[in-house]
């Protein structure tokens, strides 16, 4: 890091950027102010206490959802209505969660390199309600784990229907899958 | 070799020690992450705001759900119960409000409009509009479906009661919403 007056020079790569620069094109400002920009951004990511690699994973993920349709809701109500849902017809709510898991599963498996690692970062940074998030290929075979402390039973049955659907768009095969309140274990066969 | 503000280089340079890179490689690191955002069509800035701004709704108990899941499911749970389900919504809108206010926020209105539209994706039209003791709320939204905006209807009378307002005029029509609300006690 070479020093001049009130600031300093650092070194980037060539090809990063070329890349820069067409974006400072893009967005009007010179390349300094991008770099300046970015590192601003860069210290407040810090203070919130992440990386920037885990900033870039959550904002792929909201980009994804918001190609999905994904909407915000309180946890506490989401939880009612599956209570009220579970009285009436289980099987068509199941089957509901299920068909809305395989379409992302079909999503995901289309989008990402890596889709079953694109699960696990969907699951972890938008399920807020799950404590423990584990979803991991050994050769042909995924395993899913999620715990959460806070979803009772219906929730915890809807969300594994989700995850079944997904492993089926994901041409993963439910081989088993256990279900108790808060507590999901699947694994699946290519 | 950039020229970086003198401040700013050395808090990266610390960063980048305390994470185990060099300063080269986050640096470039970063670049790369305000490359790959700006292929989504936002600035970092932008995005590093709206993963703060997550990180809110997330402490105020909200959970990502796909919208097909959501409507259908709120459309089943209204029918069979549909006072239950109305009273879950307007409770989650004052318990939503209370919370703002206490973390000492002065306006939760204004708030939360903002990040309706960070997040509300799927509603393209948010409108606040706030003089004096009078506040004027319009959603628009075409994907609303009819029992999904008369429950997200119930929430924003609930929100407004928990911040103190009084509802003076309300029309529902499905995927539009029009509520006029007076603060309490004026």
């Amino acid at each position: 890091m070479a020093t001049g007056k009130g600031k300093k020079l650092v070194y980037i790569s060539e090809d990063l950027l070329d890349k820069a620069s067409k974006v400072s094109r893009a967005e009007g400002v010179s390349l300094s102010k991008l770099v300046e920009g970015a590192l601003n951004e860069a210290v407040k990511v810090n203070e919130l206490g992440y990386s920037s690699k885990q900033m870039a994973d959550f904002f792929n993920v909201i980009q994804t959802h918001r190609v999905l349709g994904g909407s915000f809701v309180p946890s506490d109500v989401l939880d009612f209505m599956i209570k009220q849902c579970i009285k009436g017809d289980l099987a068509a709510l199941e089957a509901l969660w299920y068909d809305t898991g395989r379409w992302n599963g079909c999503y995901l498996k289309e989008k990402f390199p890596n889709p079953v690692d694109a699960f696990h970062s969907f699951l972890v940074l938008t399920r807020w309600d799950l404590n423990e998030v584990d979803v991991k290929s050994i050769g042909n075979d995924v395993r899913v784990r999620c715990i959460s402390t806070v979803m009772d039973i219906g929730a915890t049955k809807m969300l594994a229907k989700y995850v079944e659907g997904v492993m089926n768009g994901l041409d993963f095969k439910t081989e088993r899958v256990d279900v108790l309140k808060g507590m999901i274990i699947l694994k699946a066969k290519k | 070799m950039l020229a970086a503000r003198d401040d700013l280089a050395d808090a990266i340079s610390k960063i980048a020690g305390r994470r185990g890179f060099t300063l080269f490689g986050y640096l470039n690191d970063l670049l790369e992450l305000a490359i790959k955002v700006d292929g989504m069509g936002v600035s970092l800035k932008e995005a590093v705001d709206s993963y703060d701004l997550a990180r809110e709704v997330k402490d105020a108990s909200f959970t990502l759900v796909l919208e097909s899941l959501l409507y259908d499911t709120a459309a089943i749970a209204f029918e069979k119960s549909n006072e239950r389900t109305l009273k879950a919504w307007f409770d989650a809108g004052i318990w939503i409000a209370q919370r703002y206010l206490a973390r000492g926020v002065k306006d939760p209105l204004a708030a939360y409009e903002r990040e309706l539209k960070v997040f509300g994706w799927n509603i393209p039209g948010i409108s606040l509009e706030q003089s004096g003791k009078l506040v004027s709320f319009r959603i628009l939204s075409p994907r609303f479906s009819e029992s999904y905006t008369v429950l997200f209807n119930r929430f924003l009378e609930g929100f407004l009661d928990g911040s103190g307002y009084g509802v003076t005029f309300n029309e529902v029509g499905r995927g539009n919403i029009r509520l006029e609300a007076v603060k309490k006690g004026s």
